[in-house]
């Protein structure tokens, strides 16, 4: 059942009758500190690419990633640095990296939870009048007729993990205008080196 | 590229992500853009009757650093504050944070903590120069040495300084010791063992620190520790939260740094409870409605975390 896609669940749940909420079925876990949100939201979704959409890439510490972006148990993540991971997935293949977009929109949510991907969000816990500190969350489903957007927040257990937001409040709120979305990006062409050329299978073999 | 947009960047790529940058001032003098690098610090508060969700209280962190260009827009590196000095200042304020909510603990719990019978053990010389003043009104020089090994009267006239600091005992000309004036006015209020237990808290009050840091007497650290645990997110949401023993373990490692033994945490918060430090449901733990609010008064008294302004 866990390798079965929402959109073919949403076709089993129409024939039987039965209300199919549709969420990519994200590995869990739940950050080690308070403001470990960003390494551990990569985890999950790295987690997923390899166990959900056949990823060949070894799967990675929370150490190793958080490494890769230097976060601090104290303060967090940089924003900028929120993408450094993808020094180590040069190897993975076919090669997925990470890839922000701000603002989010839903629009860019739909497309990617449409693709079977989910997203890594840096969303505002404050009231917007208070300004702006960031929490990091994986979208892992919409309801369109609903209007809802689902994520997994790691700050909470497994079993409370699971949120619901109104997608108005989630995109102007939320995410706002310097929110920003990171996304899975699945290359069909094959692996790509640091400066983004594809490396053709042969040489890569070479050079090991 | 604007000065705020090599501020912006520079930041983004260096610091964590609850910075705030002021805009940038130019000064004139020296030649040089300088932008305050400051924190909205959130705090996650969980309350174990409600485990599905969490409130977030802000630190408001008034000045973590500063990003200094020239006046060709180019960083200054030495003028500027680094990652490592970035992440440095932080966990200072937030010790400074935790210190100041353990000094309000201590100051208001005090009465609670002496009535703890293996906390008293530590503080056995205390009684025994408080025992003395109590019956005699005076403590003599030779009583502070007759008989006792060359270690005992060091650690006894340290004791007796902390005292003389605190104007529970004064020192005569003759060289001998007399109630000092704190210890009068503690004495115009109650007498013999009530005024053992009043005096104590006093000295727990007003020396806390010094008794964990000069004399050693760690026991303090890990009881107002938990003690502290406890009351600190009470005192950021200004409510009772209720805490199972796993969430007091692991906010206790958050907030010190260490891990605590189970025996010994069983055993600090039976002997809280017990003395009335704080309260129980069930198998979770709480604070103590009345310890509380006279917390929150005296927190709401202090001012906001600041490490001291640069340049």
């Amino acid at each position: 059942m866990i390798n079965l896609f929402h959109s073919q669940l949403q076709r089993e749940a129409d024939k039987t009758g039965s209300v199919y909420l549709p969420l990519l079925r994200v590995p869990f876990y739940k950050q080690p500190t308070d403001y470990y949100c960003h390494p551990t939201c990569v985890k999950m979704v790295l987690d997923y690419a390899i166990d959900i959409l056949d990823i060949k890439q070894k799967k990675l510490s929370l150490k190793t990633v958080a490494g890769s972006t230097y976060s601090d148990v104290n303060s967090g993540t940089s924003p900028l640095c929120a993408e450094l991971v993808n020094a180590l997935l040069l190897e993975s293949s076919p090669n997925i990296q990470f890839k922000t977009v701000t603002p989010g929109t839903f629009k860019d949510i739909q497309a990617e939870i449409d693709a079977n991907r989910p997203v890594i969000a840096w969303i505002n816990v404050l009231d917007s009048r208070d300004g702006i500190t960031w929490h990091v969350v994986v979208v892992n489903g919409y309801e369109e007729n609903k209007r809802e957007i689902y994520y997994l927040d790691p700050l909470l257990e497994e079993q409370y993990a699971q949120k619901a937001c109104e997608v108005g409040s989630f995109i102007d709120l939320k995410l706002g205008q310097t929110g920003k979305l990171i996304k899975l990006v699945i290359s069909q062409e094959g692996q790509k080196d640091l400066f983004g050329r594809v490396v053709p299978p042969k040489k890569r073999r070479r050079r090991r | 590229m604007t000065v705020e947009a090599k501020i912006s960047q520079f930041s983004g790529y260096n610091y964590g992500q609850f910075t705030q940058i002021d805009p940038p001032e130019f000064d004139p003098a020296r030649k040089m853009y300088r932008a305050n690098v400051r924190a909205k610090y959130p705090v996650y508060i969980f309350d174990e009757r409600d485990p599905g969700s969490y409130k977030v209280r802000i630190l408001n962190m008034q000045s973590l650093g500063q990003i200094v260009l020239n006046d060709k827009e180019e960083l200054i590196p030495h003028l500027t504050t680094s990652r490592e000095q970035y992440n440095e200042n932080l966990v200072n304020l937030l010790k400074l944070w935790r210190q100041q909510t353990e000094n309000i603990v201590v100051t208001c719990s005090s009465d609670e903590f002496i009535k703890i019978e293996e906390f008293r053990n530590h503080l056995s010389q205390i009684e025994l120069l408080l025992d003395q003043i109590i019956e005699t009104s005076k403590i003599t020089k030779v009583e502070l040495t007759k008989g006792f090994s060359e270690a005992s009267r060091r650690r006894l006239a340290r004791y007796v300084s902390l005292l003389e600091g605190l104007d529970i005992l004064r020192l005569k000309d003759t060289g001998d010791y007399e109630a000092g004036n704190t210890f009068i006015g503690l004495e115009k209020t109650v007498k013999n063992e009530d005024l053992r237990l009043l005096a104590l808290s006093y000295i727990i009050k007003n020396r806390y620190t010094t008794l964990r840091d000069v004399f050693g007497l760690n026991i303090f650290e890990k009881t107002i520790g938990i003690d502290n645990v406890i009351y600190l997110p009470e005192l950021e949401l200004k409510t009772s939260l209720f805490q199972s023993r796993k969430s007091i373990t692991s906010n206790y490692r958050k907030h010190y740094g260490k891990n605590i033994n189970p025996l010994i945490l069983t055993q600090i918060l039976r002997r809280l409870e017990q003395s009335g430090a704080i309260d129980r449901d069930g198998d979770r733990y709480h604070g103590v409605d009345h310890l509380r609010e006279e917390m929150i008064k005296q927190k709401e008294a202090l001012p906001a975390l600041k490490i001291s302004d640069y340049l």
